[in-house]
């Protein structure tokens, strides 16, 4: 998501820089006032955290590990003014010291990164914390900052280049939820950890997500069937191009095509499909959890 | 005779700004431009093979659209977005030889970015080798115990790395109370502006106008 220079186009770069500067100054004001001065060293080490924390691998499925961004931690931590003033601090050094990120292109890394993604982590996780929900809130923050910072960087790229196509765009879509769902997980799991260290959990009960977790499945299950292509998947259209296909299976698949047949409606066909894949992986995955011992789970 | 590091951080955006202007496809406008960062990198002090291969790191970014580029048969296009990110950190990388972080960040406060900001980059700067290297032995002392399949000692050691980071950031606090410390941090060099920085900043404004609308 860093942008390097030499991408961006200078109307880009110009409206964005304008936008970054005006939210930077005012979140230093804000954050100034907000934050005692003494806490500077606080905001300081805990930038220095967010370097060091991406050491820090999380296995997330068979050979891949990703790390924690930082953003939404921040944000639920010592709030969005000063985690906004904190993320800009990272990526001045990333650009300045580690060539992560352009110099110039720091006016949209900012404001992508720094400014949208500390307040979209932000909101969600203060709303839910109202309603006693702060996980879910944090989750959901994080998803949606890194998410909608990608896409953004994506579309700032994009309009800057014109050499993105539909089908890209797709793919890069696919790949931010999939990020975003594993900063969500990783944010998660580090704020539960804080919390156990620092015995606020203690005479909390916890309660369980996995009812919130399938709905919100479901949700983008339903949602995503007005988006799907009609296109075929790539390994199709190979198959088509090389005229391997064939229309032979060995056994009569329950529902071919991710379509119940039995549904006249088209949209239903394919969305009562999907709810009862999910259904069915949500069951297994619950099932499994419950009689997979805890300690082999980890 | 070393330039004032505002100078050098001026002219180092001007010169991005020339670039980011410059139409994609244009690509002899930008070879001209790229002449700049070439001489400057013969001319000074710096370990030359060591940068030329440093801002190569850029290319894994820059490569996927060029990439896209190429697939939609704009080689020049492709070529174009390629050189341009190359020579920017090039250009990036160079300044940062001749000038420190330090002084940059020093810089930035001085034209005019929030003293606040800057204060917390400094810290965050103070600080980053020394929480590596804690997260460092912590990640072996985990990878030890089998954290290479378990999230759960994953997640304990961020917790436990955020928990010394806000421990030790109380302890910074109370040792720079007792040493005076208001808010602001003091300035031992403060930076001098002399009349070879303005010449400087004149002549190479000058010349980067020049060789991208003069050319």
């Amino acid at each position: 998501m860093h942008i390097p220079d030499g991408i961006l186009s200078a109307p880009i770069l110009a409206s964005f820089g304008a936008a970054s500067s005006l939210g930077v100054i005012y979140s230093a004001r804000k954050a100034e006032a907000t934050t005692l001065a003494h806490r500077i060293p606080l905001l300081g080490v805990l930038g220095a955290f967010v370097f060091a924390a991406q050491m820090v691998n999380f296995p997330v499925g068979p050979g891949a590990s990703g790390h924690l961004l930082g953003g939404a931690l921040l944000a639920a931590t010592i709030g969005p003014w000063a985690a906004s003033i904190t993320m800009t601090a990272i990526l001045i050094i990333q650009a300045l010291m580690f060539q992560d990120g352009g110099v110039l292109a720091l006016a949209a890394n900012v404001f992508n990164m720094a400014i949208l993604g500390v307040w979209l982590a932000w909101l969600p996780f203060r709303a839910l914390s109202k309603i006693n929900q702060p996980r879910l809130g944090l989750f959901l923050g994080a998803l949606l900052s890194v998410l909608l910072s990608a896409v953004l960087a994506l579309a700032q790229v994009s309009l800057s280049s014109r050499v993105m196509t539909q089908g890209l765009w797709v793919f890069c879509l696919g790949l931010f939820i999939v990020t975003g769902a594993i900063e969500g997980f990783i944010t998660l799991a580090a704020w539960e950890a804080i919390e156990r260290l620092e015995g606020r959990a203690s005479g909390q009960t916890r309660k369980p997500m996995h009812l919130a977790i399938l709905a919100a499945s479901i949700a983008i299950m339903l949602i995503g069937v007005f988006f799907a292509s009609g296109a075929p998947d790539v390994l199709e259209y190979f198959q088509t191009q090389a005229g391997i296909s064939s229309s032979a299976t060995p056994f009569p698949a329950l529902m071919p095509d991710y379509e119940w047949a039995n549904l006249n409606v088209e949209w239903l066909r394919k969305s009562s499909a999907g709810a009862l894949g999910l259904l069915a992986a949500f069951a297994i995955s619950f099932l499994i959890s419950k009689f997979v011992p805890r300690g082999q789970q980890d | 005779m070393k330039l004032d590091p505002r100078c050098a951080l001026l002219l180092l955006l001007s010169y991005l700004i020339a670039l980011a202007s410059i139409q994609p496809g244009a690509n002899r406008l930008l070879l001209t431009l790229c002449a700049l960062p070439v001489v400057l990198l013969f001319l000074s002090p710096v370990p030359r093979a060591e940068l030329l291969a440093q801002a190569a790191y850029v290319l894994p970014f820059s490569f996927a659209i060029a990439a896209v580029a190429l697939l939609r048969g704009n080689t020049a296009q492709a070529v174009f977005f390629l050189l341009r990110s190359y020579i920017s950190i090039l250009a990036v990388l160079i300044t940062t030889k001749l000038a420190t972080t330090l002084e940059l960040l020093r810089a930035m406060e001085r034209l005019g970015a929030p003293r606040f900001l800057i204060v917390v980059c400094e810290f965050v700067i103070r600080y980053i080798e020394v929480l590596r290297k804690e997260a460092d032995s912590m990640r072996l002392a985990a990878l030890c115990r089998g954290a290479a399949q378990s999230k759960l000692i994953a997640a304990s050691s961020l917790g436990m790395l955020f928990v010394r980071s806000l421990e030790r950031s109380t302890g910074i606090h109370n040792a720079m109370l007792a040493r005076g410390f208001n808010g602001s941090l003091p300035r031992a060099y403060p930076m001098q502006w002399r009349l070879a920085d303005t010449v400087a900043l004149a002549i190479g404004i000058a010349g980067i106008a020049t060789l991208r609308w003069a050319a």
